[in-house]
């Protein structure tokens, strides 16, 4: 309440002065939290921040984000392990410079957990052809992440995987009340990337193992030797994603479709729907839909066998999110506008809310799994 | 997708018809929260569409 108060008077003082240059201050605060059926709690504090000239067409913003991980799931318990909390602090600068219609961006990003460290930069450039109804990005970015132990210095266990993007988009004002855009990714990973905490339970040639097999189950079936995971030591991953938005009267449509598939033989489609209704001037409620669906990759088993002279399967997993899955997620979001009368939306508070139920077609321990996200956020122009 | 490549230079609007296009709700980027964004990438497999931030997911 005290923080509503604060912007509502905030919001005052900003609509009294008058404004004499073209440089603009955006301001954003968003708490979200997380929670899920198999015992994952996150929180997401972060602030954001950009200082722009529209007018001379340059821009720089920055972002930081606190996560706080706290997690008892039926993995680390499978493993005879305690819940754990971890903490990963991620930050972002970003600028662009576009004086007329060729332009460019760079941004940098860092990530740090006690067990991963991710460091990423890039940059683009774009440009505005045909009077602005087409515009095209090209974009590269280089990530280098080190993977270790918690608890264990870098110098004494630590992985490294590189990772180069590159991006395409090409956007298209289509009519008066469409714009619609095509997104290209192509992302190539180097480096091992499994999990070191990961034992994949390993049974013998012709046991059989039902889906969503609890604990005990597979304690009782499985061989005593339990291998960690092993990734393939590269993966080139392909995207593309169309998007579309379409404003009515009162209300604007949102579409977007992916489409995904990998070198390890994954492949995948995303679909988000958001239909944002004016509730007069100072409302705004978006209902969401988002559906994603995908196969596994190819060297995924629900039960690991072991072959002859007892060899591990070269390459074996326990990531849920490499096995076949169903997304489907349902919720919304409320904006209100609590600027002065003469600009309602230079103050926002919004609220956000999505539940998502997943369903795990071929896994151990788990069937389904329900999670809810929910936000609370205030954003300013200054 | 098809129907957006098929509608690919179907248009050239004025600036002075852009109007609805200035709207807040029709910028091309993705709309979702940076806690929304962290949930979508640990429980999908597929990436891409959107602005990356890259790794270190802070799951395990």
């Amino acid at each position: 309440m005290l923080i509503v108060e604060a912007a509502l008077a905030g919001s005052a003082r900003a609509q009294d002065a008058p404004k004499t240059s073209s440089v603009d201050a955006h301001v954003g605060l968003d708490y979200g939290q997380y929670a899920d059926t198999d015992h994952v709690f996150v929180e997401t504090p972060s602030v954001s921040g950009t200082v722009s000239d529209p007018v001379k067409g340059w821009s720089v913003g920055g972002q930081y984000l606190v996560d706080v991980v706290s997690a008892a799931s039926v993995d680390i318990v499978s493993t005879a392990s305690r819940r754990w909390t971890e903490v990963r602090q991620e930050g972002e600068l970003r600028a662009s410079y576009k004086p007329k219609t060729l332009g460019a961006q760079a941004s940098a990003t860092v990530s740090d957990e006690p067990d991963y460290l991710s460091l990423s930069a890039g940059g683009a450039i774009t440009q505005d052809l045909a009077d602005k109804n087409v515009t095209w990005l090209l974009g590269y970015a280089y990530g280098h992440d080190v993977a270790g132990r918690s608890g264990t210095p870098f110098s004494v266990f630590s992985r490294t995987i590189d990772r180069s993007a590159f991006t395409g988009t090409l956007t298209l004002v289509l009519d008066p009340s469409t714009i619609a855009s095509l997104v290209g990714d192509v992302i190539l990973e180097n480096g091992d990337q499994s999990k070191p905490y990961r034992y994949v339970p390993l049974f013998a040639p012709g046991t059989q193992v039902p889906r969503g097999a609890p604990i005990d189950l597979v304690n009782s079936l499985r061989v005593s030797a339990r291998p960690l995971e092993q990734l393939p030591l590269s993966r080139s991953r392909y995207a593309l994603t169309a998007r579309l938005a379409h404003r009515y009267h009162l209300a604007t449509l949102r579409l977007e479709e992916r489409a995904y598939g990998d070198s390890w033989l994954m492949f995948g489609t995303t679909t988000d729907a958001r239909l944002l209704f004016d509730l007069g001037q100072r409302v705004e409620l978006g209902p969401h839909l988002r559906v994603h669906a995908q196969k596994a990759v190819d060297f995924w088993q629900r039960a690991y066998v072991y072959g002859p002279g007892f060899q591990y399967p070269a390459l074996r997993t326990g990531d849920r999110e490499l096995g076949p899955l169903v997304n489907a997620t349902a919720g919304g979001t409320l904006r209100i506008g609590i600027g002065g009368d003469a600009n309602p939306t230079s103050w926002v508070l919004g609220f956000d809310l999505n539940a998502t139920t997943t369903e795990y077609l071929d896994d151990l321990y788990v069937t389904d799994r329900i999670s809810a996200i929910g936000g609370v956020s205030l954003e300013a122009d200054l | 997708m098809v129907l957006l490549l098929s509608c690919a230079g179907c248009a050239n609007v004025p600036p002075y018809e852009r109007g609805k296009l200035a709207h807040p709700s029709m910028a091309t980027s993705d709309m979702v929260s940076p806690s929304e964004q962290h949930v979508r990438a640990v429980q999908e497999g597929a990436v891409g569409g959107g602005s990356s931030a890259g790794g270190g997911c802070g799951c395990n």
